[in-house]
């Protein structure tokens, strides 16, 4: 499936599935989106890509794709939500208790609220995105 | 008395955070991650060590609403136990600098001994009973890797394999026993079951489950020491690099055993306890030390001692708290004592073979022939720590012994009769005790150097661990007391006022005392005859009948035997096959228990009316339908994904976005997927038989039903109002608060995010847990897909 068409529209709608894909997950505590929906999109952008250039092709051209970072990132998506979430218990609370910060509002910005549930949320996309594109690259070798 | 919380979290996390680290930073310090390592182990030594002479409890809910809590508990014998294994940690740690030179240098081994320590701190400190069982098995399972993984003979994979199988099935009994305290005191808080030993005593009795809980209990503490006859895995585990062997077989692993059982000590002793213990100390003792006595290598030759010295701490245990005339806690002292001078000596015995394995090549008796012209301090050492072993008058492990000997002198002038056999056979064991370290003194001497080779001097990250070993043995000899008191701290469950346990150079001729000096004239008049005791027991033990080991190898072959057998039955089968069993079992499960419910069922009030609705489900039943009749792959994956899609419309209709947006991306990406591979499958299955057609018809519309009403009730049935009510109020910002950092709220107002991220997050992971190890699954049988195996 490699024709000209293919190329050309991936490489034109993959770079706006990935800015649409870190919108929904910053977006995602307060509209719809969030980490999982971000992780699949990115995966699906990358699967574009793949057929659009082929595995081999790919690999070479962007050298992004080494089989290992996806377990780096699967492993470092489950380490992080468990080193996260562990700070809590140093202060007594329960695993995985979230919080937020409200600072205090700057003119242009408005009120600006900083949720710990962001670092949950990349977990999931790291360890969704590291095992969705770990099964792809096996299963297309 | 309150503990802090956040030193023992520490000391029993970092060594784990650690393991990780290392991995990250070993391209930088190579073989100096030594140093990084033993920092590590330093720093939880110096932790405990602040915690010196504190007793008590701490914890922290983890999961409250499942009970789930974090708890520590610190008394005189964790600290003891757990002092040797982080100070052993760090001496381990700079040993293998010198002793992992010639050998393959790898994070691996730095990782998987912290993940070690961690755990057996772990052990130690937790107070949790299914945190003790998780960290028993991470030692199990980080010794494994230890004993295997850095030798790639199939003889070290094996003897890994024992050693995880014997260890396994011992931590498998210990959860059964947890499991039946907690089915009668309804706790796993170990301090909550100190704190009333007695009575948790009373009431396992009164439901008699007290001898099940205390033989599965006996058991698990015996398969980790390896005491007989799950002793087989110690000897074969010596395959592994020296410096482990001293930290797991000398001072650690082997030690959780014995600590588990001085743990439950007060909550299951008595007559029983007494007398299983006392039976398998004294088997193991006199037996192992016999094998120790006839031992070809010398690795060989300490890991039966330690087996045999194992034993012994665990006859101090089982010394009864009535007897007349001594102490009630002397039996607990004398373990505890044994515990602490063995891993001082042993240890250091452990690193002389390594530097006599590592540096010269040397691991049988006469290879070392002549060599303490060579290495005069190394002979020194090895003298004054096998006189220690011995238990020569004056010694560290003089001293302990006399306080064993003291409780089985007591222990049989109160009974009388048969009983007088435990004094007879100790001074037995003992005796064999002083034949083996006489083995291991004289192997140093003799007339001529059999080998021509220099000795290259040694490196100081080998012999300054030793050093510090030695000097500690030096001063339990010199000032023993000191030891005691540190040890009677943790017999602080036992009725105060008794009578002191004295101990000190002896000054009168005491029964004890003459059984130490006959089993040393004893033992050194037997160490002229051992050749021919070597001869005779050897030819006895030859027998095939007779060895553990031969019965252990013959019921793992005929289990592996049966499992190759039940595999060319049923995988002779195609896949179609294999999945018909899978799906099979899914849908029966879901299927008995709807049966077993019994729920009204409501169709009606959860099915929408409006006319959008049916259109919808009237295209998801038409390509439903499209995707059975399909004739290729590429129509069926198209079809397919016309239902998923109409499913996102569905969700859109049910005023559910998020949910929608997430099934559109799936099954999108799951069309992509099948776009990539779509090249590697047949054009088309082949022709099935129309039996199998209907077979499949019917098992598919099976499954669909069993889905179709486990849906319906699940959704049916559950959704309270409350928690509708709670999640709504709290997933936002809490109305004119003033407060900066706000733990109640989820502070976004996309409800479903904030459940997923905050208020059920322990679910989410749950779920990406599974997402990450499905595809590890896939990746392990993709990667062995094309290697064969079992045709």
């Amino acid at each position: 499936m490699t024709t000209l068409i293919t190329k050309t529209a991936a490489k034109i709608v993959a770079p706006l599935i990935f800015v649409t894909s870190m919108v929904l997950f910053v977006q995602g505590h307060n509209t719809i989106g969030g980490g999982f929906v971000a992780a699949v999109l990115i995966v699906s952008a990358i699967s574009l890509l793949y057929i659009a250039y082929g595995t081999e092709n790919l690999t070479r051209l962007l050298n992004i794709y080494p089989s290992e970072l996806n377990r780096k990132m699967l492993v470092s998506g489950l380490m992080l939500i468990l080193l996260t979430g562990s700070i809590p218990v140093l202060f007594n609370m329960p695993f995985l208790t979230q919080a937020y910060w409200v600072l205090p509002t700057i003119s242009f910005l408005g009120e600006l609220k900083i949720s710990t549930a962001i670092f949950f949320d990349l977990g999931v996309l790291l360890t969704v995105t590291g095992s969705l594109l770990s099964i792809l690259s096996g299963v297309s070798r | 008395m309150e503990l802090n919380f956040i030193s023992l979290a520490i000391i029993v996390f970092l060594p784990f955070l650690a393991a990780a680290i290392t991995f990250l930073i070993y391209p930088l310090l190579k073989e100096k991650t030594a140093y990084f390592s033993a920092l590590i182990a330093l720093t939880c030594a110096s932790l405990i060590l602040t915690l010196f002479g504190t007793t008590g409890s701490t914890s922290v809910p983890l999961l409250s609403s499942l009970d789930v809590h974090l708890r520590f508990y610190v008394d005189g014998l964790s600290l003891l136990v757990g002092l040797l294994a982080s100070g052993m940690g760090v001496l381990t740690f700079i040993y293998s600098l010198g002793y992992m030179k010639n050998q393959r240098h790898s994070p691996t081994y730095y990782a998987a001994l912290l993940v070690f320590m961690g755990s057996m701190l772990g052990i130690i400190f937790s107070a949790d009973l299914i945190f003790i069982f998780i960290f028993w098995e991470l030692t199990s399972l980080s010794s494994y890797f230890l004993i295997g993984y850095f030798n790639n003979e199939n003889s070290s994979k094996s003897a890994a394999k024992k050693a995880l199988i014997i260890t396994s099935i011992g931590g498998l009994l210990m959860l059964l026993g947890f499991l039946l305290i907690h089915s009668i005191t309804g706790t796993f808080d170990l301090s909550l079951l100190l704190s009333e030993p007695t009575s948790v005593q009373s009431s396992l009795r009164a439901h008699g489950l007290f001898l099940p809980t205390l033989v599965v209990i006996i058991l698990a503490g015996a398969s980790k020491s390896a005491q007989i006859p799950f002793h087989i895995w110690l000897p074969s585990a010596m395959v592994a690099p020296t410096p482990v062997s001293a930290f797991l077989h000398s001072a650690a692993m082997v030690k959780a055993g014995v600590y588990l059982l001085g743990r439950f000590h007060p909550i299951l002793s008595g007559d029983e306890w007494s007398l299983i213990l006392l039976t398998i100390g004294i088997i193991t003792m006199t037996l192992t030390a016999l094998f120790a006595v006839i031992s070809t290598s010398i690795k060989e030759l300490l890991a039966y001692s330690t087996a045999s010295h194992i034993g012994l701490m665990l006859m101090g245990f089982g010394i009864p708290i009535t007897l007349t005339g001594v102490s009630p806690s002397l039996g607990f002292v004398s373990g505890s004592f044994h515990l602490l001078t063995h891993a001082l000596f042993k240890a250091a015995l452990f690193l002389i073979a390594g530097v006599l394995a590592c540096q010269l090549g040397i691991k049988t008796f006469s290879d070392a022939k002549g060599l303490w012209v060579k290495i005069p301090l190394i002979a020194i050492f090895a003298v004054f720590a096998s006189l220690c072993m011995a238990g020569i008058p004056l010694t560290s492990g003089f001293y302990s012994k006399e306080l064993l000997f003291q409780g089985v002198y007591t222990l049989a002038n109160n009974y009388g009769g048969i009983w007088w056999i435990l004094p007879l056979l100790s001074i037995m064991a003992s005796s064999l005790a002083v034949v083996y370290s006489l083995r291991f003194i004289m192997m140093f001497f003799g007339s001529q150097p059999s080998h021509k080779k220099d000795v290259q001097p040694l490196p100081p990250s080998m012999v300054f661990p030793i050093s510090i070993l030695i000097l500690l043995s030096l001063i339990v000899a010199i000032s023993p007391s000191i030891a005691i008191d540190f040890i009677s701290h943790s017999s602080s469950s036992y009725p105060p006022g008794h009578l002191p346990i004295h101990i000190g150079i002896p000054d009168h001729v005491t029964p004890p005392l003459l059984m130490s000096l006959s089993s040393l004239v004893l033992g050194v008049a037997l160490y002229t005859k051992h050749k021919q005791i070597s001869k005779a027991t050897t030819s006895v033990l030859s027998s095939k009948h007779l060895s553990i080991d031969s019965i252990y190898s013959s019921i793992i072959l005929s289990l592996e035997n049966y499992g190759l057998a039940l595999i060319s039955k049923t995988e002779k089968t195609s896949m179609r096959t294999h999945i018909i069993w899978l799906i099979g079992t899914l849908g029966m499960l879901p299927a008995i228990t709807l049966l077993y419910l019994h729920q009204n069922i409501s169709i009606s009030s959860s099915l929408p009316h409006q006319p959008a609705f049916l259109i919808v489900l009237l295209i998801i039943i038409l390509g439903t339908i499209s995707v059975a009749r399909s004739n290729s792959h590429i129509m069926g994956v198209l079809f397919l994904s016309i239902v998923g899609f109409m499913i996102a419309v569905f969700y859109l209709l049910s005023n559910a976005p998020d949910v929608a947006l997430t099934q559109l991306a799936v099954e999108t990406l799951i069309l992509v997927i099948f776009l990539v591979i779509i090249g590697k499958l047949p054009a088309y299955y082949g022709e099935a038989s129309p039996i199998r057609v209907r077979l499949d018809t019917i098992l598919s519309i099976f499954i669909g039903t069993v889905v179709f009403f486990a849906v319906i009730i699940s959704t049916s049935s559950f959704a309270p109002k409350d928690i509708v009510a709670f999640f709504s109020n709290r997933a936002s910002y809490p109305i004119g608060s003033t407060e900066n950092i706000i733990f109640d709220y989820g502070g976004g107002t996309n409800i479903v995010n904030v459940i997923l991220v905050d208020f059920r997050a322990l679910d989410t992971l749950g779920e990406i847990s599974v997402v990450a190890l499905a595809a590890l699954s896939i990746l392990t049988l993709l990667h062995s897909r094309n290697q064969g195996g079992v045709k």
